[in-house]
């Protein structure tokens, strides 16, 4: 599954400079935060025959946003007061993304066992651009199955005799499957006095609320945690104007929640739910609860209100309570911005 | 250009390479699947969660000493799958069970020492089919309808779904129910759930609120770490209560929630119990998998009966005892619920 994963990440990486301008655009002038049109005889039309559907695209992208005052992220290099706030289409920015991922958990609650999971997800997302810094808030829903690492399946034979004596050989399947639902609430501060001319660092923080249920006779790695996470980010600005945005964010408290000791929360009046969340809620720092996650996005195909942008993330969440449980994974998101 | 994208690349390539390499030291080494780890695993599981090591006083510690030659000596699954099933043996809980992904070696359940033996003294069929005048199915495991025009029935045969399915299965239950004389509620098939059901299905036949159970489960490895106990009472639920005779039907296979169910439904005074002893498994089970990719599942609780007394591997006497013959189930007869429609 990795090598799937590396393949689709090599494929998709060398398309960024398919989609990149192969050509420098005319020169502008900046007056103020106005730049003037390209010349009249830049040709609005280019021919679309002979190339590939992302020069196509490229190209129609081009030709709309030549007719407009901010021609997307190379314009936005032309920004006098410095390159790096361009790419951020506007103040406020939605986003939608949808994306796959590969998990590894192994949850001694359960089972000494390793699991995969690919995971499928959608996230809604919203930012907003203020002078000195960014307020971003994003609720991110994900599923997928969960199978034994060795590939084996989950198959059970159990015995049955019915009453004239007939012995039957049952064969249960137990299938897995994780369900997850992520919402975080961030602030980052720029840091303009660090940026450079191609760089650009922002500090801040997040609140975060996740949970991962696997409903069913394995409940692995269920867990729900609420963090005041730390998070930076990395702006590091290619020759082609756009930015790589990277990212690191780790829990700096957090309340987790996960099954009791015995595995089996069962209370007089309590639904299931409530049962989980009772007596069972720990406050953890970093020592016992850790959840780091690397992130590495890229903007192309952008004009003036819409951009898409290639997201991988990388992450290893561990908590030791009752039982280890450790989960690492890596995820690419496509998303698209208005 | 084409080198700040290689630039960009690089930097992809070396995070998602580095997390991909670093899986072992991140997730863990994972112990050898041998016949003696897996032994271990259990016999530690077990050490460390099982809940009735002290009520039924089991000496662990004896049983892993002379089950670890065993397990070392082991040369296959079947000699393994001898092993762990002795070893489960000397629990005799009807609760705790070894499965395996072998269809040759099947499972194995510790309270019968093998697997699950024919159910030869009833069939639900039968009543179907020669005693109800009618019957309404809420689901394959909940069912309602009349034996004659004054004695209602109704049939449970486990409490899997949610509170609110059962809240509104009764509803609906005792309001067809309501005319009748009598009830004879029926879970002699009945293999568990919701102890939660349990206390809402018997307070819709309670006038007062009782005690009927206490539960406490292991929170830590050693045999007498439980966490604090709990205390479940039956007492009067829903918008109406039947409060006209009740005759609960049990046998020796209603288990689990079915016990629960039986301790608080005998706290009403409009009920009896007629039938047989029922399983003696009250504990809630956790299920848990071996390196070999076996599960096995574990009592996990110490459940006592209103009067602090441990029925595990004893199971509730009936007021009334009757146990129906194979060959009357095989003519289709039910001789202890034509007691019950005579009481």
């Amino acid at each position: 599954m990795n090598h799937v994963i590396l393949l689709l990440l090599l494929f998709l990486l060398p398309t960024n400079s398919v989609f990149s301008q192969t050509k420098p655009l005319p020169e502008c002038t900046a007056s103020g935060n106005m730049l003037t049109t390209v010349p009249a005889s830049q040709n609005f039309f280019p021919p679309i025959f002979n190339s590939t559907l992302p020069e196509v695209l490229n190209q129609v992208f081009d030709s709309i946003t030549a007719r407009t005052d901010l021609k997307g992220i190379n314009a936005a290099m032309l920004l006098p007061d410095g390159q790096s706030d361009g790419y951020l289409l506007k103040k406020n920015q939605f986003s939608v993304g949808i994306g796959v991922g590969y998990f590894k958990m192994v949850d001694f609650q359960f089972s000494p066992n390793l699991y995969q999971s690919v995971r499928k997800n959608l996230q809604l997302g919203y930012s907003n651009r203020w002078k000195k810094g960014i307020f971003s808030t994003k609720l991110n829903v994900f599923f997928g199955g969960l199978t034994l690492n060795s590939g084996s399946e989950l198959n059970f034979y159990l015995q049955e005799t019915d009453i004239y004596g007939v012995e039957i050989i049952n064969q249960e399947e137990i299938k897995l499957s994780q369900l997850g639902l992520n919402v975080e609430l961030g602030y980052l501060h720029k840091l303009s006095k660090l940026a450079s001319s191609n760089t650009m660092l922002y500090l801040g923080g997040s609140l975060e609320e996740c949970l991962i249920y696997t409903p069913g006779f394995l409940s692995m790695g269920t867990i729900n945690y609420g963090s005041l996470n730390a998070k930076a980010r990395f702006d590091y600005f290619l020759g082609n104007g756009k930015p790589i945005i990277l990212g690191l964010s780790f829990p700096i408290v957090s309340m987790v929640t996960r099954l009791p000791y015995h595995n089996a929360p069962n209370y007089p009046g309590k639904s299931g739910i409530q049962g989980f969340f009772t007596d069972n809620n720990h406050i953890e720092t970093l020592g016992h609860f850790q959840n780091f996650r690397f992130s590495a996005k890229y903007n192309w195909l952008v004009r003036k209100r819409v951009a898409l942008d290639i997201t991988y993330e990388a992450s290893w969440m561990h908590y030791n309570r009752p039982e280890h449980l450790t989960q690492m994974g890596n995820q690419l998101t496509l998303g698209f911005n208005f | 250009m084409k080198n700040s994208l290689s630039t960009g690349t690089i930097l992809l390539l070396a995070a998602f390479l580095c997390l991909s390499s670093c899986e072992k030291m991140v997730v863990g080494e994972i112990r050898d699947n041998s016949n003696e780890n897996n032994f271990q695993l259990m016999w530690d599981k077990f050490d460390t969660h099982y809940g009735l090591f002290l009520v039924n006083d089991i000496d662990w510690n004896a049983v892993y000493a002379s089950h670890l030659p065993l397990a070392q000596a082991a040369k296959n699954d079947q000699e393994l799958f001898s092993v762990l099933s002795s070893m489960l043996r000397v629990l005799d809980d009807e609760h705790v069970n070894l499965y395996t992904n072998d269809p040759q070696l099947a499972d194995y359940n510790s309270g019968h020492n093998g697997p699950l033996p024919a159910r030869e003294d009833f069939l639900f069929s039968n009543i179907r089919e020669n005693y109800l005048i009618e019957y309404q199915e809420e689901d394959e495991n909940f069912g309602y309808g009349k034996l004659a025009a004054d004695i209602g029935y109704i049939h449970v045969s486990s409490q899997n779904e949610s509170l609110a399915f059962y809240k509104k299965a009764m509803d609906k239950a005792l309001n067809d129910l309501a005319s009748t004389k009598k009830i004879i509620f029926d879970i002699r098939d009945h293999n568990g759930g919701s102890d939660n059901v349990s206390k809402y299905i018997a307070g819709r036949f309670a006038t007062s609120k009782n005690l009927f159970m206490t539960s406490k489960k292991r929170n830590g490895p050693g045999h007498n770490d439980f966490e604090k106990t709990l205390y479940w009472y039956v007492e009067p639920e829903g918008g109406s209560q039947y409060t006209k005779p009740v005759i609960l039907l049990t046998t020796s296979r209603s288990i689990s929630a079915a016990e629960s169910l039986t301790f608080a439904m005998k706290e009403n005074d409009n009920v009896i119990q007629m039938g047989e002893t029922t399983a003696g498994a009250f504990s809630d089970v956790v299920a848990y998998q071996l390196y070999n990719g076996w599960l096995v599942t574990i009592s996990v609780g110490d459940y006592r009966g209103p009067d602090g007394e441990s029925y595990e591997g004893i199971g509730i006497a009936p007021d009334i005892y009757s146990k129906n013959l194979k060959a009357d189930v095989l003519e289709g007869k039910d001789k202890t619920l034509e007691m019950a429609i005579d009481n």
